[in-house]
């Protein structure tokens, strides 16, 4: 019954909406909680609020969980390890390292600093895999993961020096709230072009998400079942960053929902991708958009959208995990 | 000998340029709607043997033909549709349902943006069933036994319903039961018409079911031909470099060795 309700396409669409909704209609305006729908119909102001500002920012966070799930739950297949994250092959470090010299050189521009992010980002996956085809040793999955913790090491240290060299009271603060992550400064322009990449790059692995579990036994396995197996895995990689650093640079490092979320998936419904994949993207949307929530409604300022989810996604998994009400899956 | 299914000739291989060959010159010709045991100790390359037949890896030299046609003329997926693989042993990092992971042998007949069809369960359900082992269908693959696992992994090489399979070492970790199970698989199999390669460190279960048998080592064939005419005392010792004597005893055979020689 349970493996029913978690797998079914309506609650899966559902979920999300449902909290979309939700969210919409909670904020500051005009006062603290629930905006009255005749607020809504009569107040000029609130309208434009709604839709200048929530809006954006609600649909970013919705495309900011699902990709991120989505990523995080291919990658861990990809490199059959259940411990991956999206960012970790040089991605997240890279748009980090991108977003501070944006603000140090370029300024802070909020575009400047995403296209900076996003470029470093790509730059940080395409040197991974240039450097682990170069590697002498070991097999792909060692090879990259290696190569991945190597390249997010130098972006790191170029971080650390970028965060030594700025201006301690100007630009240090911005760097270390970009790193933080939020959505504070999301506007319509950001959705436009997130939102193709999003909607490319999930479609992908959608559509390929049978397939995934094949890749996940293995070279030889997939192989002899008949897979293509570097050019599915490279198309399903291209996907999976493409989407994790479009996100990333628009809200910062978002830690956890990439990692935790497609655990809590596969702990419902069991390894197949085909089930956990969308569960994924669902409960990553939801969850996106409540943490953001939170963030920009627990306190009259504006909490690190970085700082609830890892609060928040380290609470949902202890309750999940330990709760004798939901039945999991091994 | 009617026209082979799969013949090999001249093969060499090695894992890496200026490495020794771990094939040299391998030459061999199967029948179609036959067993074939390959046998030899460590190292021989028999496991590599059937990555070169499964075109898994290329030869350096020598050319494998699948009924007919040179191998690399398959596509990947062609080849998957003619030859099942089971693997020695298989590293799952995801906890699979016995169902779920048979079910991914029907991948060669799905394009890469299907899902299985009701039809492809209801194969998957039948290789179960074939296997023996219908009642494991719910559980999950990590939590299977040795033996259960071998099955589980001929199970899904069977949903492929290839003419030819190859089995790496299906009867190692096995029981006696279970490996009883698993020859008479594959000697159903091959009354059903399906040509099964499996290489074996068991010369008693190949003795039970293979009609040709192939002693490697070293990377060379020692000998190659039918049952009767290679599992002799004096072959097997040659291949093993140690004595080792067949005796024949109400139709079925003994393999001893003595220690030393």
């Amino acid at each position: 019954m349970k493996r029913k309700l978690w797998t079914h396409p309506l609650f899966l669409i559902l979920l999300p909406l449902a909290v979309f909704g939700v969210s919409l209609m909670i904020g500051r305006y005009p006062k603290p909680g629930f905006m009255p729908i005749s607020s809504l119909l009569n107040d000029q102001l609130a309208q434009r609020l709604l839709f200048s500002l929530r809006l954006p920012r609600l649909l970013s966070a919705l495309l900011l969980g699902m990709s991120l799930s989505a990523a995080g739950g291919v990658m861990q297949m990809l490199f059959r390890n259940p411990l991956v994250e999206p960012g970790f092959l040089g991605v997240s470090q890279g748009a980090g390292f991108g977003a501070a010299l944006s603000i140090i050189v370029l300024g802070s521009s909020p575009l400047l600093v995403e296209f900076s992010a996003a470029f470093f980002a790509m730059l940080g996956l395409v040197t991974s895999y240039y450097l682990a085809r170069h590697i002498r040793f070991g097999g792909w999955i060692l090879r990259l993961i290696l190569s991945g913790i190597i390249v997010s090491a130098i972006f790191s240290a170029g971080l650390g020096i970028l965060k030594y060299l700025a201006d301690p009271t100007s630009q240090l603060p911005e760097i270390v709230f970009w790193l933080l992550g939020g959505l504070y400064a999301v506007a319509w322009r950001d959705l436009l072009y997130i939102l193709p990449v999003v909607v490319v790059g999930l479609g992908v692995i959608l559509l390929m998400r049978w397939r995934l579990n094949l890749l996940a036994l293995g070279d030889e396995t997939a192989a002899s079942l008949g897979v293509s197996v570097r050019r599915e895995r490279l198309v399903l990689l291209f996907a999976s960053v493409a989407i994790t650093a479009v996100v990333i640079s628009v809200a910062g490092i978002v830690g956890w929902v990439g990692l935790i979320i497609p655990q809590v998936a596969r702990r419902l419904v069991g390894a197949n991708s085909a089930n956990f994949i969308p569960l994924s993207i669902s409960l990553g949307g939801a969850f996106g958009m409540l943490c953001d929530l939170l963030a920009r409604t627990l306190t009259a300022g504006e909490i690190p959208l970085g700082i609830i989810t890892s609060l928040v996604g380290a609470v949902v998994f202890i309750l999940l995990m330990v709760s004798p009400v939901v039945r999991l899956k091994r | 000998m009617s026209d082979p299914i799969l013949e090999l000739s001249d093969i060499s291989f090695s894992y890496a340029p200026r490495h020794a060959p771990v094939l040299d010159a391998v030459s061999m010709r199967i029948a179609p709607q036959s067993i074939t045991a390959i046998l030899g100790p460590n190292g021989a390359g028999k496991t590599t043997l059937l990555r070169l037949i499964m075109g898994l890896r290329q030869p350096a030299s020598g050319r494998v033909q699948l009924a007919g046609r040179p191998l690399e003329s398959y596509s990947r997926k062609e080849l998957s549709r003619w030859m099942g693989l089971v693997p020695q042993a298989e590293y799952l990092p995801f906890a699979y349902t016995v169902l779920e992971f048979v079910l991914m042998g029907r991948a060669p007949y799905l394009e890469v943006l299907e899902l299985p069809r009701q039809a492809d369960v209801d194969i998957a359900r039948h290789a179960l069933g074939t296997a023996g082992i219908a009642d494991l269908e719910h559980r999950p693959v990590p939590e299977l036994s040795g033996g259960e696992l071998q099955l589980v992994l001929i199970a899904r090489a069977l949903a492929q319903q290839t003419k030819i399979l190859l089995l790496d070492e299906p009867s190692a970790h096995l029981d006696l039961g279970n490996r009883n199970a698993t020859l008479g698989i594959l000697s159903r199999l091959r009354q059903a018409g399906s040509t099964v390669i499996f290489t074996t460190h068991d010369p008693m279960a190949a003795s039970l079911i293979a009609d040709n048998l192939v002693l490697m080592k070293k990377g060379r064939i020692m000998h190659a031909g039918s049952f009767e005419d290679t599992f002799t005392s004096e072959k097997l010792s040659a291949a093993y470099s140690t004595a080792v004597e067949v005796l024949k005893l109400d139709g079925t055979y003994l393999v001893r060795t003595r220690e030393g020689n």
